[in-house]
């Protein structure tokens, strides 16, 4: 989760048309609806199947369908193993193979456990939780499970009575209750017979996984002091004793997603780097904690969650620079994985006993796929071919440049070419930075396409990885800590010199957009120079006192910030220092404000401070607002409207 | 054209008519005791709890017939059970007091207006609960009432036809239907507060025959009917409609409205007179307005009478002479003569405003008037009426006499002990304040008593010792559990003239802080005052002050801050009255200029938020979007991240206050009991 403030990366899908027989023409928005995206795509066991989650968008109902499919790794046959299931997630085959878990939906809307025999057979609950189940995980014979859910409010009578009046504490202003911890509960054969394990005020982390010990007598996850989403820094790698229900902890706070290994003699887990704190290193250590080794530190660059291949040998993904590579940890350091052209981005690799491992990667041209590792393969396998349509339009190269800041720390960014591109001719450029800020832009295809979509329009597109991106390691990151928007600003600039060097820029025409962080620094940009035409600024951290503050992860600004700026004046002076809101009198750039009304990471307030700001000041100011809640519209028509109208802002302003 | 007009007053709409923008609403389940002396034999008598609260009724809407015979109203009392206002209508014959119910089951009840003739009785109900209100119509003379609307953004306001054959009343746009379903596009804003949903449509001004026929859309535009101010009249050749129009649907646009003349074939909008105004009242010959006109331009400051020429505008009689802040104009029959309700000192009473300009207060003796009063073709006055022991019944008033009590809804109370309230004042400043004190239950001279101060938002607004006002209840709960409760009208309250009230600008915290530390120190000076018990609480405006207060003295030893602009800025930025609201009170002072933005952060709580020391309870609504909860947010972080001592409680509802009655008790015994864990 080192996405924060990264595009919430959605669950995207596309209602599949494409032809498959079409005249190539460049890429248009509707294109896009017809891309299917794949998750968590689980290895049987045997590392014979791959099961995994295919999902389009049904944009008639306006929401993702997704489906759960079965992947023949030998044949790539697929099949559909369920029908109209309401928001199918997260497959998990039992230990032997024999059965797979999902996650749906009952009648009450709540989500739980549904296991489905795979010698034929209709899927049966396997919980009945009654707040619904965030998280699960099979025992390690396959005869339980353990599932986190919800506690139910203390006064959960009162609240029934209309009396819900709740005590806020780390909620951000979005909040309609108390903060309510999860905790861990185990289930057999009986769904209405679940027993509770974990009792108490701290709750499993937002972003925890369960993991069985081998033996069955402890289960692993992370740790968050209290229910709530704020749970930067705070977290602990853990485990819970089974029966006892008793919490160990592996590591002291900020480490998160430990994994045995399959002996169950070994844990992994994610901690802060030591220079930088919002770099995840893997940790390995003996199964109770002991002896921890910080074998990430090494490859330098921010780690997904862990996990172990058959060999015993730790897998990760980690961003690198404008790719997404897999590693495995080989004689004490990490070796990148022969993914050629594919990339992991934020995944968590799933193995099998055969030594394969499975993940849904993505290409230049090809936004979803599932692919496979064979043991000792030298190069991937693509499981799926669903997405081919788009290799078939002309799309603009999508290069990567690369320099080293004044004070030496190695930067990149993605360079898109316009579709076409001929060097002689002058090109319009929109930036497109990405969110974060510990986020990256890598040359895969754009989640919204966006980058993609301009390119056809004829421009060019630089997604600079500023300092504070999680792919070009610690250093730059630890540069970056109480400065974040200061520093990244001048390299981004520095950026778009190099564009301007390498390519002809129409130096009239150059937009600045991005969203979240992307929108820090796009404010940032036109708060500290006029040169752009148009900026599109979405849920921009204008002001990150309104992120520290009224948002729901402050302690991720905390570390930005170098301290609560609540009791810490030099962190409130980094704060207002660091803000954009305090440079409003400068701007001149026409600009576009976009937030969802209900954005509890970058709070709406922060977008109706700047606009506001923005107006006295005499730009050309919009806001827009998507009558939603959260960080990004999650909708399908929404998310198209965003990159619409992305893409459009820039063609209005760019028409001389 | 009979006398029968809406009253703005019972709308629980934005900032009700007096536009007390920053205030708890007036009038929700408040309540009324039959009898109007307390028994001094007060051993007896219980002490009030909130519990024993929820058996007050409301009183509401006092519409007398156009014979006068008869007075309709709404009651209104809390379902505790469903979480909701139920609402009745209710008819008392004038001649002998008995009263029956005319509704049964019907949610959401506003607006009751006699037809010309009398004939039938109009009403605004929801048809299903949780729906927007329609126009429903009664026959007198028996039957069901009759749906005439079927707005799906419901009806805000309506009118009747001179001849009774139909209705002019104001809707809201409805957005294009969405598709899909639930679907609502994008929408750019300007002046919205920050928690809007959809986009800005305007009110219009329709028409429709009184059996439902013929809805014809009559303005068009962005132009929006600024319903918060003024209802929608008829002249009587039914050839002209009345209404207040503000340039678009924005509440933050509320100091730019205007009443036209609204002609009712073209629908052309001709504005009567040549400045903003806050609406009026109709003679009955409908040759003359009685406007409320803002005397600094703003709609958030003293409002004076001016009666204009509906034709020319001109100015025929200035009310200016009554100088206080009006709340409502009502007509004499033969319009000779002109009722203006106003706050004055600790009372909402009204004067006679005669053609020459010269004005005359009615006595009514220990009756307040709570709402505008209606008035019958023959004279009968009908309004409701409250005092220290009667939180609203309906009175009437025959041939100037004495003031006539014609309901007694809540007869309950007089099993209960009623705290002693009284009006006091002191200096600050060269200004003579005033406030209610109110004395515990069982008060022995010579003892000592722990004091708690509530204090009231607005900031322009005033509190009345009368027990209809919300908060009534909490400070008679207050009274019961022992504590002496001091209810400071500081400057800035609409209830002592407009340089009383203007002396708030620009010192719009620092300015009232005074003169709330003196009011403490003239209750000191009386020697009834445990000083090492002194609280202090307040909503919006209040919860604004006691902020400010604890941030400025340490003698507090507990305080309640709900909803409180804590912080200016945000307060321009994200709330529903905008930007124009803080310049008004921070006289014309920006946050787009250095020393603009300097100074909103000195009358800003907030920065004094590091010298509180006070336990603090602060309380609001999620979905506040007069005083957008983020403020509270900062409050508290500055707080508790300090390690001070301060709790944060929120509610999840819609609006400035909730409007349920669980959550309204909610609160209230979250913040009595803050004051008992820390005072006792």
């Amino acid at each position: 989760m080192r996405t924060l403030l990264r595009h919430a990366v959605p669950m995207i899908a596309a209602v599949a048309l494409l032809g498959a027989a079409r005249a190539p023409a460049p890429l248009a928005l509707s294109d896009l609806r017809t891309i299917v995206r794949y998750s968590d795509p689980q290895l049987s066991p045997d590392g014979r199947y791959v099961a995994a989650v295919e999902t389009r968008n049904d944009y008639t109902a306006n929401h993702p369908k997704p489906e759960l499919v079965v992947i023949d790794v030998a044949t790539h046959a697929k099949r559909a193993l369920t029908v109209d299931r309401a928001m199918v997630s997260a497959p998990r085959w039992s230990p032997s193979g024999d059965r797979l878990a999902f996650v749906s939906l009952d009648e009450k809307k709540k989500a739980q456990v549904y296991v489905l025999p795979m010698n034929g057979g209709e899927a049966r609950p396997a919980t009945a939780a009654e707040n619904g189940i965030t998280i699960y995980a099979w025992s390690p014979h396959g005869k339980r499970i353990a599932y986190v859910t919800l506690d139910t409010a203390p006064n959960k009578k009162a609240i029934e009575a209309h009396d819900d009046g709740f005590v806020i504490t780390e909620q951000p202003f979005t909040a309609r209750s108390a903060v309510i911890p999860a905790h861990i509960w185990i289930v057999g054969d009986d769904p209405k017979k679940a027993k509770r394990l974990t009792h108490g005020t701290w709750g499993v982390a937002p972003t925890s996984k369960l993991v069985w010990r081998p033996d069955g007598r402890a289960i692993a996850f992370t740790w968050n002091p209290d229910g709530s989403f704020n749970f930067y820094g705070r977290t602990r790698a853990a485990y819970a004793v089974v029966p006892s229900g008793a919490v160990r902890f592996f590591a002291g706070p900020g480490t998160m997603d430990p994994v045995y290994d399959r002996a169950g003699a070994r844990v992994a887990y994610l901690g802060p780097n030591r220079i930088a704190q919002l770099q995840n290193d893997v940790i390995v250590a003996a199964a109770d904690g002991a002896h921890p080794v910080d074998v990430g530190a090494r490859l330098d660059r921010s780690a997904d969650p862990p996990a172990f291949d058959a060999s015993g040998a730790v897998v990760i993904s980690a961003g690198d620079g404008t790719r997404g590579r897999g590693y495995v940890l080989r004689g004490g350091s990490f070796k990148p994985l022969p993914f050629g052209d594919v990339d992991a981005n934020y995944v968590e690799f799933s193995t099998a006993r055969n030594g394969s491992l499975a993940f849904a990667g993505v290409t230049e041209h090809d936004p979803s796929e599932v692919y496979v590792l064979a043991p000792h393969a030298s190069r991937l396998t693509a499981l799926t071919n669903s997405n081919a349509a788009f290799a078939r339009h002309p799309m603009g190269t999508r290069r990567t440049i690369a320099w080293t800041s004044p004070d030496g720390i190695p930067l990149d960014a993605v360079v898109t070419e316009p579709v076409g591109f001929d060097r002689a001719k002058r090109y319009p450029m929109v930036l497109y930075i990405h969110g974060g800020p510990t986020g990256a832009s890598s040359v895969g295809f754009d989640f919204l396409g966006v980058p993609e979509l301009m390119a056809a329009r004829g421009w060019l597109v630089l997604e600079p990885n500023y300092r504070g991106s999680n792919s070009l390691g610690a250093r730059g990151i630890a540069t970056s800590i109480k400065h974040p928007a200061s520093i990244a600003g001048r390299d981004i600039l520095e950026s778009v010199a190099l564009v301007e060097k390498r390519y002809h820029v129409d130096t009239t025409r150059i937009g600045v957009s991005g969203w979240s962080a992307g929108g820090w620094m796009t404010s940032w940009m036109i708060t500290h120079d006029t040169r752009w035409r148009a900026a599109f600024d979405g849920a921009a951290v204008d002001s990150l006192e309104n992120v520290a503050t009224i948002g729901d992860i402050d302690s991720y600004a905390n570390i930005l910030i170098g301290g609560d700026p609540w009791n810490d004046a030099a962190a409130m002076r980094t704060t207002i220092e660091q803000s954009p809101q305090t440079y409003w009198a400068n701007v001149k750039t026409r600009t576009l404000i976009v937030s969802d009304a209900g954005d509890q990471r970058v709070p709406t307030p922060t977008s109706y401070e700047f606009y506001h700001s923005l107006r006295a000041a005499g730009a050309p100011v919009q806001l827009l607002i998507y009558p939603v809640n959260g960080h990004f519209p999650a909708d399908p028509l929404h998310m198209e409207d965003v990159a619409r109208r992305w893409v459009d802002w820039f063609a209005q302003n760019f028409r001389s | 054209m009979n006398g029968v007009r809406a009253s703005a007053a019972t709308r629980a709409a934005a900032c009700a008519s007096a536009v007390a923008c920053l205030s708890l609403p007036v009038a929700a389940p408040a309540a009324a005791p039959v009898t109007a002396t307390p028994s001094p034999a007060a051993a007896t008598l219980k002490p009030l709890t909130f519990e024993a609260l929820r058996n007050l009724a409301g009183i509401e809407d006092a519409q007398i017939a156009p014979d006068g015979t008869r007075v309709a109203y709404v009651r209104t009392h809390g379902d505790y059970k469903a979480d909701e206002r139920a609402t009745e209508i209710e008819l008392v014959d004038v001649a002998n007091g008995s009263v029956r119910a005319l509704t049964h089951d019907r949610h959401g009840i506003s607006e009751i207006r006699w037809s010309p003739n009398g004939d039938r009785l109009a009403f605004l109900a929801s048809p299903e609960r949780d729906k927007p209100p329609e126009i429903f119509v009664l026959p007198m003379d028996g039957g069901d009432a009759l749906q005439v609307t079927s707005v799906k953004a419901g009806v805000s306001d309506f009118a009747w036809r001179p001849d009774g054959g139909g209705f002019a009343f104001a809707a809201r746009d409805l957005p294009k239907p969405p598709k899909p379903k639930g679907y609502v596009p994008a929408f750019y804003v300007t002046d919205e507060h920050y928690l809007t949903r959809e986009e800005t449509v305007p009110v219009a001004v329709w028409t429709v025959q009184a059996d439902g026929s013929k809805p014809k859309r009559l303005t068009t535009g962005k132009a929006s009917v600024a319903d918060y101010f003024s209802e929608l009249q008829y002249t009587p050749d039914g050839k002209t409609i009345v209404a207040t129009m503000g340039p678009d649907a924005l509440l933050a646009h509320l100091s730019k409205a205007q009443t036209d003349r609204i002609d009712v074939v073209s629908g052309a909008m001709v504005p009567i007179a040549n400045g903003p105004d806050t609406g009026g009242t109709l003679s009955h010959d409908g040759t003359k307005i009685a406007l409320s006109w803002p005397r600094h331009g703003s709609a958030f400051l003293q409002h004076d009478v001016s009666v204009r020429s509906l034709a020319g505008g001109a100015e025929i009689v200035s009310g200016k002479g009554i100088d206080r802040n009006v709340a409502w104009t009502r007509w004499a029959p033969d319009d000779k003569a002109l009722y203006v309700g106003a706050h004055d000192g600790v009372r909402s009473v009204m004067w006679r405003l005669a053609a020459d300009g010269s004005s005359q207060r009615v006595d009514l003796g220990d009756v307040d008037v709570a709402e505008p009063v209606s008035i019958a073709s023959n004279g009968t006055m009908a309004f409701v009426g409250v005092s220290r022991t009667d939180p609203g019944d309906i009175y009437v008033v025959r041939g100037g006499g004495a003031p006539q009590q014609l309901t007694h809804e809540n007869a309950w109370l007089s099993g209960y002990a009623l705290a002693k309230r009284e009006a006091i004042t002191w200096q600050s400043d060269g200004l003579t304040v005033d406030g209610v004190l109110t004395y515990p239950i069982g008060f022995k001279p010579g003892r000592t008593y722990p004091l708690v101060l509530n204090i009231h938002g607005g900031p322009v607004s005033t509190s009345t010792w009368d027990f209809n006002r919300y908060d009534s209840g909490l400070v008679q709960v207050l009274a019961a559990h022992g504590y002496l409760v001091l209810e400071p009208n500081y400057r800035g309250s609409d209830n002592a003239g407009d340089a009383f009230l203007q002396a708030i600008v620009p010192h719009v915290a620092s300015g009232p802080g005074r003169d709330n530390l003196r009011g403490v120190q003239a209750v000191e000076a009386m020697g009834i005052i445990d000083r090492s018990r002194i609280g202090v609480g307040g909503w919006s405006g209040g919860g604004l002050q006691t902020s400010w207060l604890v941030g400025h003295a340490h003698f507090w030893r507990a305080a309640v801050s709900g909803a409180g602009v804590d912080n200016w800025f945000e307060q321009a930025v994200l709330s529903d009255i905008n930007e124009e609201f803080t310049s008004t009170f921070l006289g014309g002072a920006t946050p787009w200029t250095k020393t603009g933005k300097q100074f909103f952060d000195e009358e800003s709580p907030l920065t004094y938020a590091s010298h509180i020391a006070t336990p603090l309870l602060i309380l609001s609504d999620i979905g506040d979007q007069r005083v957008p909860i983020t403020q509270s947010f900062e409050l508290y972080r500055a707080l508790h991240d300090n390690g001070k001592t301060v709790e944060f409680m929120a509610w999840p509802r819609e609006g400035h206050f909730p409007s349920d009655p669980v959550a309204r008790e909610s609160i209230m015994k979250a913040w009595a009991g803050w004051f008992e864990r820390w005072l006792k």
